[in-house]
């Protein structure tokens, strides 16, 4: 089989010559389709959003959880969690007098005392 | 054509780059660039024109729903034409079936001024006639040809070599190569 199969010119001419018919398109079938056309691509693209939306708070997601916390007040012994420990921490702070100031204050009551214990204790508890 | 459309010279690669990002009026650039094509090929196909203008219309629907993400990796109208050649067969196929129904007028029937395609090459099967007007009267390459019917290159060789050999012994075509 040759690969630069040809024929004649004069054929190809024939052929040109019978393929030649152009069609008139009227002016409203273009407007239809044009008008189509816009919504479809404007569709699509309000498709698209929801999926922006949700990878947008994927991505809030992931800060918020790799990003580290604050340290809690709670966390008397500085091990990163809140425990009954802390509790106890405190507890041993208040009875050595050393618990003084108002950063053990758990419970926002002007004082530093055994509620406060108890306070970080009930909240080791429900963690 | 639309005088703003025609006037735009970016290529098709950018104007597809803008239709992804919203612009509908560069989808109405691209839709006058490759409407006649389109409705050529179409009427080809079908070999009538309101059938043609339905295609016309599908295949750039068809063709605006691929926005916004449209990669564009070989010509538009490698792109377009089997769009436009399955349209065309479903279009044809309905018609066939309104044709049954339809009684055609004796005088229209006998209307034949001159040779159509199909008439030159009705001797042809039909893939290789569509392989042969790619090749000779749109004037692709065999692997633009391969890429728009989607087969392999082996395969449009061959059936242009077979249509070829059809024609040189076809009562309608021999003269052509005779001379």
């Amino acid at each position: 089989m040759a690969d630069n199969d040809q024929i004649p010119e004069a054929l190809i001419a024939a052929l040109r010559e019978a393929d030649k018919a152009r069609l008139l398109i009227p002016p409203e079938l273009d407007a239809a389709i044009l008008e189509r056309a816009r919504a479809n691509i404007a569709r699509d693209r309000r498709r698209i959003t929801p999926w922006l939306a949700a990878a947008a708070a994927l991505m809030i997601a992931a800060i918020v959880m790799f990003t580290p916390a604050r340290k809690a007040r709670e966390d008397v012994n500085r091990d990163g969690r809140v425990d009954i420990r802390d509790a106890l921490a405190l507890a041993r702070k208040i009875a050595d007098g050393k618990a003084q100031g108002s950063v053990w204050d758990i419970n926002h009551d002007g004082r530093v005392d055994q509620a406060d214990v108890v306070a970080i204790a009930a909240l080791a508890v429900k963690l | 054509m639309n005088e703003t459309a025609a006037q735009d010279s970016r290529s098709d690669e950018a104007l597809i780059a803008a239709v992804n990002h919203g612009d509908t009026a560069a989808f109405e650039v691209l839709y006058y660039r490759y409407r006649d094509w389109v409705a050529h090929m179409a009427f080809r196909f079908t070999g009538d024109r309101d059938l043609a203008l339905d295609v016309l219309q599908e295949t750039f629907l068809y063709f605006s729903k691929k926005f916004p993400g449209f990669q564009l990796t070989a010509k538009v109208t490698t792109f377009l034409y089997p769009a436009v050649r399955n349209y065309s067969i479903t279009a044809r196929r309905k018609g066939e079936r309104f044709v049954l129904e339809e009684t055609v007028p004796e005088s229209a029937a006998a209307e034949k001024p001159q040779d159509t395609i199909g008439d030159l090459i009705s001797a042809l099967p039909e893939e290789q006639q569509e392989v042969l007007l790619l090749r000779f009267v749109d004037g692709m390459s065999m692997e633009e040809i391969a890429a728009a019917l989607r087969i392999p290159a082996g395969t449009v060789k061959s059936r242009l070599h077979y249509a070829i050999k059809t024609l040189r012994e076809s009562d309608r075509t021999k003269k052509f190569f005779e001379q």
